[in-house]
């Protein structure tokens, strides 16, 4: 399998300028048919995705609801959000974060089998959870059902069970795939990311501990749903096989009368912590990961579309500049996946991979080698024009099934932009200059915030680390990420 | 090793949405007009031609979006490989992308990105494919590129470009051991197919094996099984259907036909070969899975074996979720895998705390009760439900519409027939359900594989497996 390289908002193949065709070898020449293929046949540029723009239409009591109406295939998909979650305006993260779990188990004073049963003869599926952001309640069913479909999620989700065995099972699920958290090299590394770039208090900062969900009661649970259902603001899409008047009926049952307001808030970025390579020690671990981290502009600005198209030639898929160099060139990495996290606020940018622990040293050295590489060598048009392009694919083939349009329109929606927005979006990737870019690329490079982080065995890191000339500037534990804050959680080393 | 379970991961996906209603469960039957509408909206018109060198091409319109999806699947995978040289069909596969005669090594995924396209690929068993996804005016590109790789990929190939995907694949096998989980399918298929089945070796390779593979094998494998005429290649999106056979045949037409595809005759495996394994696992607690050879893709019983899974474990309403669930149980699976020589059915439970005869022993005396209690009409009905709704979401993005026409080509089936696949599944009954759970599920014929932490007690009387 070649892996595909991933990033939450940007994701798509770049590369540098075409390269000309090569001489194939005499012998290969003769076998070849006479000038087949001698020039690579030509390609038609392509343009921003046709994005629909949805129609808004409002329930009776003001919730806005978005309709796109798609007749291809008998399916219909809902999405109902709110915008309240367990990082933003639920009360205790972890309540909110086991509401979610078992907000999908039924509704209060039914048997939670028989109401699936009902959504599963419908052809039904549906998703109910609590993220960081926001809560939602989306269900895709067989056209013609979609009134039914919209009914059985609403009820389980505006008036849950919240049975005592779901709380337990929910519980120990979680304190359970936390308890030895500080094993897992990708669980380390997500702690240690959140630690290294934003200080104590930011809601990002935040590593979840098993015991933080063993506390959890139903009384929590009671409470984190309340303060959803009151606070957060409701939206509603609608796509695939159905009208406007079809569903608006079942809709206004459902749904009308949520009284919250509240919307994704915005999260201020981590304060200016200088340059920093961190070590963590996790004994055992059979391979290193590394990750890069890096601020981004935030969600929505215009300035974040130049650093999505960077994004995707720097750290994006195969034919990206580091998936060449690390992958194809050098073969010590899988692949690296590049993601663009972004929220209203601030964003960052976090490239990660994993090698043998005796190449540690070598993989920094790539990485930071093709990072600095960008101020001398600054990203051609051509590059920025594949990136461009790859950003038009994703937009297209978001086309291609329910759930990704409804992703698509439906964080616009929840985030209280216009219905153009995503079509928008399209254009904006159009405008985006080369020497945006290449401003974007300058910029980044001459950010003394960047973090290096790399977790292993230090046993077998450390050497190739020293080889290389690596010294971390501060060396945690695994378990440590895990603990209880403490004012002095770490050890500064050395300076770099 | 996501090759490894690439037969296994969309079947898994495409069983967690099934499972029973309790007997109780009541509710109208839908509007009757459901079926006819769900399998006829997912009847493709395909335009279908065979070049003169063997390859069977196959064209989809599909103008929703401004784009197209190419895939070309080769009838190969590790069950095809020599005995001493595991791992080459998904070396090769790796190899494919590193340089052919007219794109120097870095150009496929160069020029493919610069047009604004992705590809991607995988290995199997019994397949290897190649996908790309491309704005429309990049088809040509893409045609030309597969077709440069499918017939003269020798002369892009040198050693350096063998070492450095070696080293590749073994980074790739190194995440599958770190990662909890990352070797469960190659054990399963360890436990269930006898040494010497093609089946029972890793689809990624032996580690030794890939550490030797030379230039000179890999180009071998090449030149045996990548001929056009152990290919089908598929195109679905915004074409025309003429335009794009038009190009299929100026870009595949010149490709020299391969040798005549020759393999040996497989018997059907009846019992597992390793009635009880373990291996150590990066994951937490225990993972146990009851395993059971079934039958090839295809074979009358997928469809109630399909639905049986569905019955059994859905995710959350299944009968073992609703009575394994809470109980120190945490997860639940049931799934089934079927490929050209046989197939598997697997019902998969995972518990942090208890040991794995434990384990064991809760899933057997749940499973028993299958022969006491079969499955009822109103488990059945919502099962074939959740598939129509399954089958008509699987069949929505362009790649899964190329995949679901190669796949029934390569099968030798009509490129259609994943309409058919739905009608069948669509029609089958209770009595199918405990006709096949009699036949395949018996406890003798299976294997209980273990997969389990360091920290966790062994399985009683367990081989212990190695993954070569």
């Amino acid at each position: 399998m070649r892996r595909r390289a991933l990033l939450l908002l940007a994701a798509g193949l770049a590369g540098p300028a075409r390269s000309a065709p090569a001489e194939a070898a005499p012998a290969v020449e003769a076998a070849l048919p006479p000038g087949w293929g001698a020039v690579p046949p030509p390609v038609e540029p392509p343009g921003p995705a046709p994005v629909p723009v949805p129609a808004v239409h409002h329930l009776a009591d003001g919730t806005p609801v978005w309709v796109v109406e798609r007749h291809d295939l008998p399916l219909v998909r809902v999405e109902v959000s709110l915008g309240c979650g367990w990082l933003s305006c639920a009360g205790d993260p972890a309540a909110a974060r086991v509401l979610g779990a078992v907000l999908g188990e039924g509704p209060r004073g039914e048997d939670p089998a028989a109401w699936r049963a009902a959504l599963g003869e419908l052809g039904a599926e549906a998703r109910l959870g609590v993220g960081a952001m926001r809560a939602w309640a989306d269900v895709e069913t067989l056209a013609g059902t979609e009134g039914e479909a919209v009914a059985l999620v609403a009820r389980a989700f505006r008036d849950p069970a919240l049975r005592r065995r779901d709380l337990v099972r929910a519980r120990r699920r979680a304190t359970d795939s936390h308890r030895h958290a500080e094993e897992h090299g990708a669980a380390v590394l997500s702690a240690a990311l959140a630690r290294a770039v934003y200080p104590p208090g930011h809601p990002l900062a935040r590593v979840d501990r098993a015991r933080d969900f063993r506390r959890v009661g139903r009384g929590d649970l009671r409470r984190a749903h309340r303060a959803i259902l009151a606070r957060g603001a409701p939206s509603i899409l609608v796509v695939g096989d159905t009208t406007w008047e079809t569903v608006r009926p079942a809709l206004e049952e459902a749904w009308s009368g949520l009284p919250g307001t509240a919307g994704p808030p915005e999260l201020p970025p981590p304060p200016p912590r200088g340059p920093r390579v961190i070590l963590v020690d996790l004994p055992g671990l059979t391979v290193a990961a590394l990750a890069l981290d890096m601020p981004a502009p935030g969600a929505f600005t215009p300035e974040l579309p130049a650093v999505e198209l960077l994004a995707e030639l720097w750290a994006g898929a195969f034919g990206s500049r580091l998936n060449l160099l690390l992958r194809e060139r050098l073969g010590l990495a899988y692949g690296v996946d590049g993601r663009l996290r972004v929220w209203p606020g601030h964003g960052r940018w976090q490239v990660t991979t994993t090698v043998a622990p005796g190449a540690v040293g070598e993989a920094l050295d790539a990485m930071h080698g093709e990072l600095w590489a960008l101020a001398k060598r600054p990203p051609e048009d051509a590059e920025v024009e594949a990136a461009r392009r790859a950003m038009f694919l994703q937009g297209a083939a978001a086309l291609g099934s329910l759930e990704s349009l409804a992703f698509q329109l439906g964080v616009a929606e929840a985030y209280g932009r216009p219905a153009t927005w995503a079509r928008d979006q399209q254009r904006r990737y159009a405008e985006v200059s080369a020497e945006a870019v290449r401003e974007a690329a300058r910029r980044l490079t001459a950010s003394d915030e960047v973090v290096w982080v790399v977790v292993g065995d230090r046993f077998d890191v450390e050497p190739a680390l020293e080889a290389a000339g690596w010294t971390p500037d501060l060396v945690w534990s695994a378990a440590e990420l895990f603990a209880r804050p403490r004012r002095t959680a770490s050890r500064p080393v050395s300076a770099r | 090793m996501k090759d490894g379970v690439r037969g296994w991961v969309p079947r898994l996906l495409l069983l967690v949405g099934l499972g029973p209603a309790t007997p109780a469960a009541g509710g109208a039957e839908p509007a009757p007009d459901l079926d006819a509408a769900a399998a006829g909206a997912i009847d493709l018109e395909v335009r279908a031609a065979r070049l003169a060198n063997g390859l069977r091409v196959f064209v989809h319109e599909d103008h929703d979006a401004p784009l197209v999806a190419l895939e070309l699947r080769y009838a190969v995978g590790s069950a095809d490989e020599p005995p001493e040289a595991n791992g080459v069909a998904h070396l090769l596969e790796h190899l494919a992308s590193s340089g052919s005669a007219r794109a120097p090594s870095g150009a496929y995924d160069r020029w493919l990105g610069e047009a604004g396209a992705e590809n991607n690929a995988w290995t199997d068993h019994d397949a290897t494919a190649f996908t790309v996804t491309a704005p429309r005016g990049a088809l040509d590109l893409a045609l030309f590129l597969e077709a440069d790789r499918m017939g003269w990929l020798d002369a892009g190939v040198d050693d350096r470009a063998v070492a450095v995907q070696r080293r590749v694949v073994a980074r790739e096998r190194a995440e599958a051991e770190a990662t909890a989980h990352g070797m469960d399918f190659a054990a399963i298929n360890a436990a269930v197919f006898p040494p010497g089945h093609p089946y029972h070796r890793p689809v990624d390779g032996a580690k030794a094996d890939v550490a030797r593979l030379d230039r000179a094998a890999v180009l071998d494998f090449h030149r045996r099984w990548y001929g056009p005429g152990n290919a089908v290649l598929v195109v679905a999106g915004d074409v025309d259907a003429e335009e794009a056979l038009a190009a299929a045949r100026r870009w595949f037409g010149p490709v020299p036909a391969g040798p005549a595809p020759d393999r040996a005759e497989v018997p059907p495996v009846e019992r597992a070969a390793v009635p009880r394994a373990m291996i150590t696992g990066a994951g937490e607690g225990v993972t146990l899975y009851a395993a059971w050879p079934t039958v090839p893709r295809g074979h009358p019983d997928e469809a109630p074996l399909d639905l049986l899974a569905g019955v059994l474990a859905s995710g959350r309403d299944g009968r073992l979720d609703r009575e394994l669930l809470g109980r120190r149980v945490d997860r639940v699976r049931a799934w089934t895998d079927n490929d050209r020589l046989g197939g598997l059915f697997v019902v998969e439970a995972h518990a942090p705390r208890l040991s794995p005869d434990r384990l064991a022993r809760l899933l057997d005396r749940r499973l028993a009760e299958l022969a006491r209690r079969p499955p009822t009409e109103a488990e059945v009905r919502v099962g074939r439900r959740r598939w129509q709704g399954w089958a008509l979401r699987a069949m929505e993005p362009l790649e899964s519409q190329a995949a679901a026409v190669a796949e029934c080509a390569l099968a030798g089936r009509s490129p259609d027939c994943a309409a058919e696949e739905l009608r069948r599944h669509l029609a089958v009954t209770p009595a199918d359900l405990a006709r096949v759970a009699a036949r395949y599920l018996d406890p003798d014929r299976r294997a209980l594989v273990a997969v389990i932490a360091p920290d966790r007690p062994p399985l009683r009387d367990a081989v212990e497996l190695e993954i070569p």
